[in-house]
């Protein structure tokens, strides 16, 4: 059976893994759906923005958040000063930290996706009277949504395995933001290595299922 | 009705087009690359041409003078797809009313009943578009568009991905439609039976710039539409009154002046205008007319002119008054001796001509 500390870094990580998808999931159809119809100026360093984190090394991507986050940055600034919150090594720096990570994966997915779909039944719609926004919905969405549910599962299991970008922005606190990775890499130094291999595996198992739940997604249409 | 003039540039393809189509069918007959498509998009609003204008009963739905161009969604023309591109996720239900406008109290609404008894898909209800035939599939493109009661109706080649068997039974939905319902229709295709079929006028579209327009009988029939023959490849068009219909015998007769030319039976009326094709190479050109043969078809004629196009020898022969093209090898006109003013016989077999559409 797990221990306490096992549980609680794996009912962390699945939750804030939830949670990050709820959030960059509207925010990423947006952006993907205008990644993939519209061309503008500036496109080409929207997409190269949105996709830096996945190149970028995650600490690097830490450290900018830990900038933007901290008392004396920009963000956590503001926001500690109109509500008093304090961001950084809390649940919801792990939260914005495998966010920022995992958005890039979830975006090409879903520009992926929406790219299938035929834009002359796009234009058919529109010529039936619907709005851009209703042809979303009614046509390149229901037309997508299996390409768009794997790009989600790979944002979040990507999600579950964040490591790096954690660590610097949210530290490594068990019970608060110890998350999956990190309490293997803390049972690893700390020489528990019983609990290091039960993570390991059940790390290994969600990778398996959700990699092949998204092949699935993929080529099942 | 509807005004059209406004360039559009597509890489190396320029349309340019300045005319007002005001007929209840019009037709836009080309070759593929003429730039049929290309039109039909402009003027659905799919794409905005680089200049000019274009309105619709006054309304302007797109000027470069005035900076205006009004959304396809805003635009209520139908728009019949040469793939038909319903939607694969709806049922043939859903597909014919999602553009159901949400005004009931618009009385110039269709009803979707009278759509579904004419194009006859009332048991494809409940079906997904990728349950249907071919067939079944465009009847159902025309449906959808139909179903959002459009003040004009645009159709790209709705038949062209179909069979030819197959699109001689669509052709008289259409022709329907054109009965039942009081919406204009602007019809693309590079078909010359579907234009005498359906049109009231027809626009020849080549290379992206209108070379003609008229009535389609008048236009396809006369000696200026030499670049739809050379693009379909039959060189003789010709419009002939019905003067024998006959079903026991198999024939029909067709009147040139007092000359006959008998086709196979269709069902038709006397005096009823038949149109029909024949390529230049299927007639044979004859010196003596009392020889036995099984073809029916001995028209008496003269040469008029003789060119030589490529290694083609093409007569241009005048029967009771009709210009038609014959092309024979330059050694049978050598031994026939044919020369212009020439008085011979023409045989074409029955086969040989081709119906354009069975009014």
């Amino acid at each position: 059976m797990l221990t306490a500390a096992e549980v609680s870094a794996l009912v962390l990580s699945i939750k804030a893994a939830s949670l990050s998808l709820l959030c960059i999931l509207p925010p990423g159809l947006l952006i993907g759906w205008i990644l993939a119809k519209f061309s503008f100026p500036g496109k080409s360093l929207l997409n190269t923005v949105v996709m830096l984190p996945m190149v970028l090394p995650p600490v690097v991507s830490g450290f900018f958040l830990l900038i933007l986050l901290s008392k004396r940055g920009p963000i956590g600034g503001l926001l500690f000063r109109l509500f008093g919150l304090e961001i950084v090594f809390s649940w919801i720096a792990v939260v914005l930290a495998i966010s920022v990570l995992s958005f890039p994966l979830l975006v090409r997915g879903i520009l992926t996706a929406i790219e299938t779909v035929d834009p002359q039944l796009e234009n058919a719609a529109r010529t039936l009277g619907a709005s851009p926004l209703k042809v979303f919905f009614t046509v390149t969405l229901p037309l997508s949504y299996r390409g768009i549910i794997g790009g989600a599962i790979l944002g979040f299991s990507r999600s579950l395995g964040e490591f790096g970008a954690t660590m610097m922005v949210a530290g490594n606190i068990p019970g608060k933001t110890q998350t999956l990775p990190l309490a293997i890499y803390n049972f690893v130094q700390v020489g528990q290595d019983l609990s290091a291999y039960r993570l390991v595996f059940i790390s290994t198992l969600i990778a398996f299922a959700t990699l092949w739940i998204a092949e699935r997604m993929y080529i099942k249409r | 009705m509807l005004k059209l003039s406004f360039r559009k540039r597509l890489g190396d393809f320029q349309l340019e087009i300045d005319h007002t189509v005001t007929e209840k069918v019009t037709a836009f007959l080309g070759p593929s690359g003429s730039g049929k498509s290309t039109l039909l998009n402009c003027i659905s609003g799919i794409l905005n041409p680089d200049e000019g204008e274009l309105l619709f009963s006054g309304q302007t739905l797109y000027s470069s003078f005035q900076k205006k161009r009004v959304p396809p969604e805003k635009r209520d023309f139908g728009y019949v797809f040469q793939e038909g591109y319903l939607f694969p996720h709806l049922t043939v239900q859903q597909n014919i009313s999602y553009g159901r406008p949400r005004r009931p109290s618009d009385n110039a609404q269709i009803d979707i009943g009278t759509i579904i008894d004419i194009l006859e898909i009332g048991e494809l209800l409940s079906r997904y578009p990728n349950q249907l035939s071919g067939g079944q599939r465009q009847r159902v493109a025309v449906a959808r568009a139909l179903g959002m009661s459009p003040r004009l109706l645009l159709m790209d080649e709705p038949l062209t991905s179909l069979d030819a068997g197959l699109k001689n039974r669509i052709l008289p939905y259409l022709y329907h439609i054109k009965e039942a319902f009081d919406i204009p229709l602007l019809y693309v295709t590079h078909s010359i039976s579907e234009v005498m079929a359906l049109a009231d006028e027809a626009f020849l579209l080549s290379e992206g710039r209108i070379t003609g327009r008229g009535e389609p009988h008048q236009l396809l029939t006369s000696p200026s539409a030499l670049p739809v023959a050379q693009m379909t490849g039959v060189e003789n068009i010709l419009s002939l009154p019905v003067v024998v219909a006959s079903e026991e015998r198999g024939v029909t007769e067709l009147a040139l002046g007092e000359q006959r030319l008998m086709v196979s039976y269709t069902q038709t009326k006397l005096g009823a205008t038949m149109p029909i094709a024949i390529r230049a190479r299927d007639i044979i050109v004859a010196i003596d007319p009392d020889l036995r043969m099984s073809a029916r078809n001995i028209l008496r004629g003269t040469i008029r002119q003789i060119a030589v196009q490529a290694g083609r020898v093409m007569l241009s022969v005048d029967i009771e008054g009709h210009l038609l093209s014959v092309e024979v090898t330059s050694d049978a006109r050598e031994q026939l001796g044919l020369a212009e003013g020439t008085v011979c016989y023409f045989i074409i077999k029955a086969s040989a001509i081709n119906l354009l559409w069975e009014s």
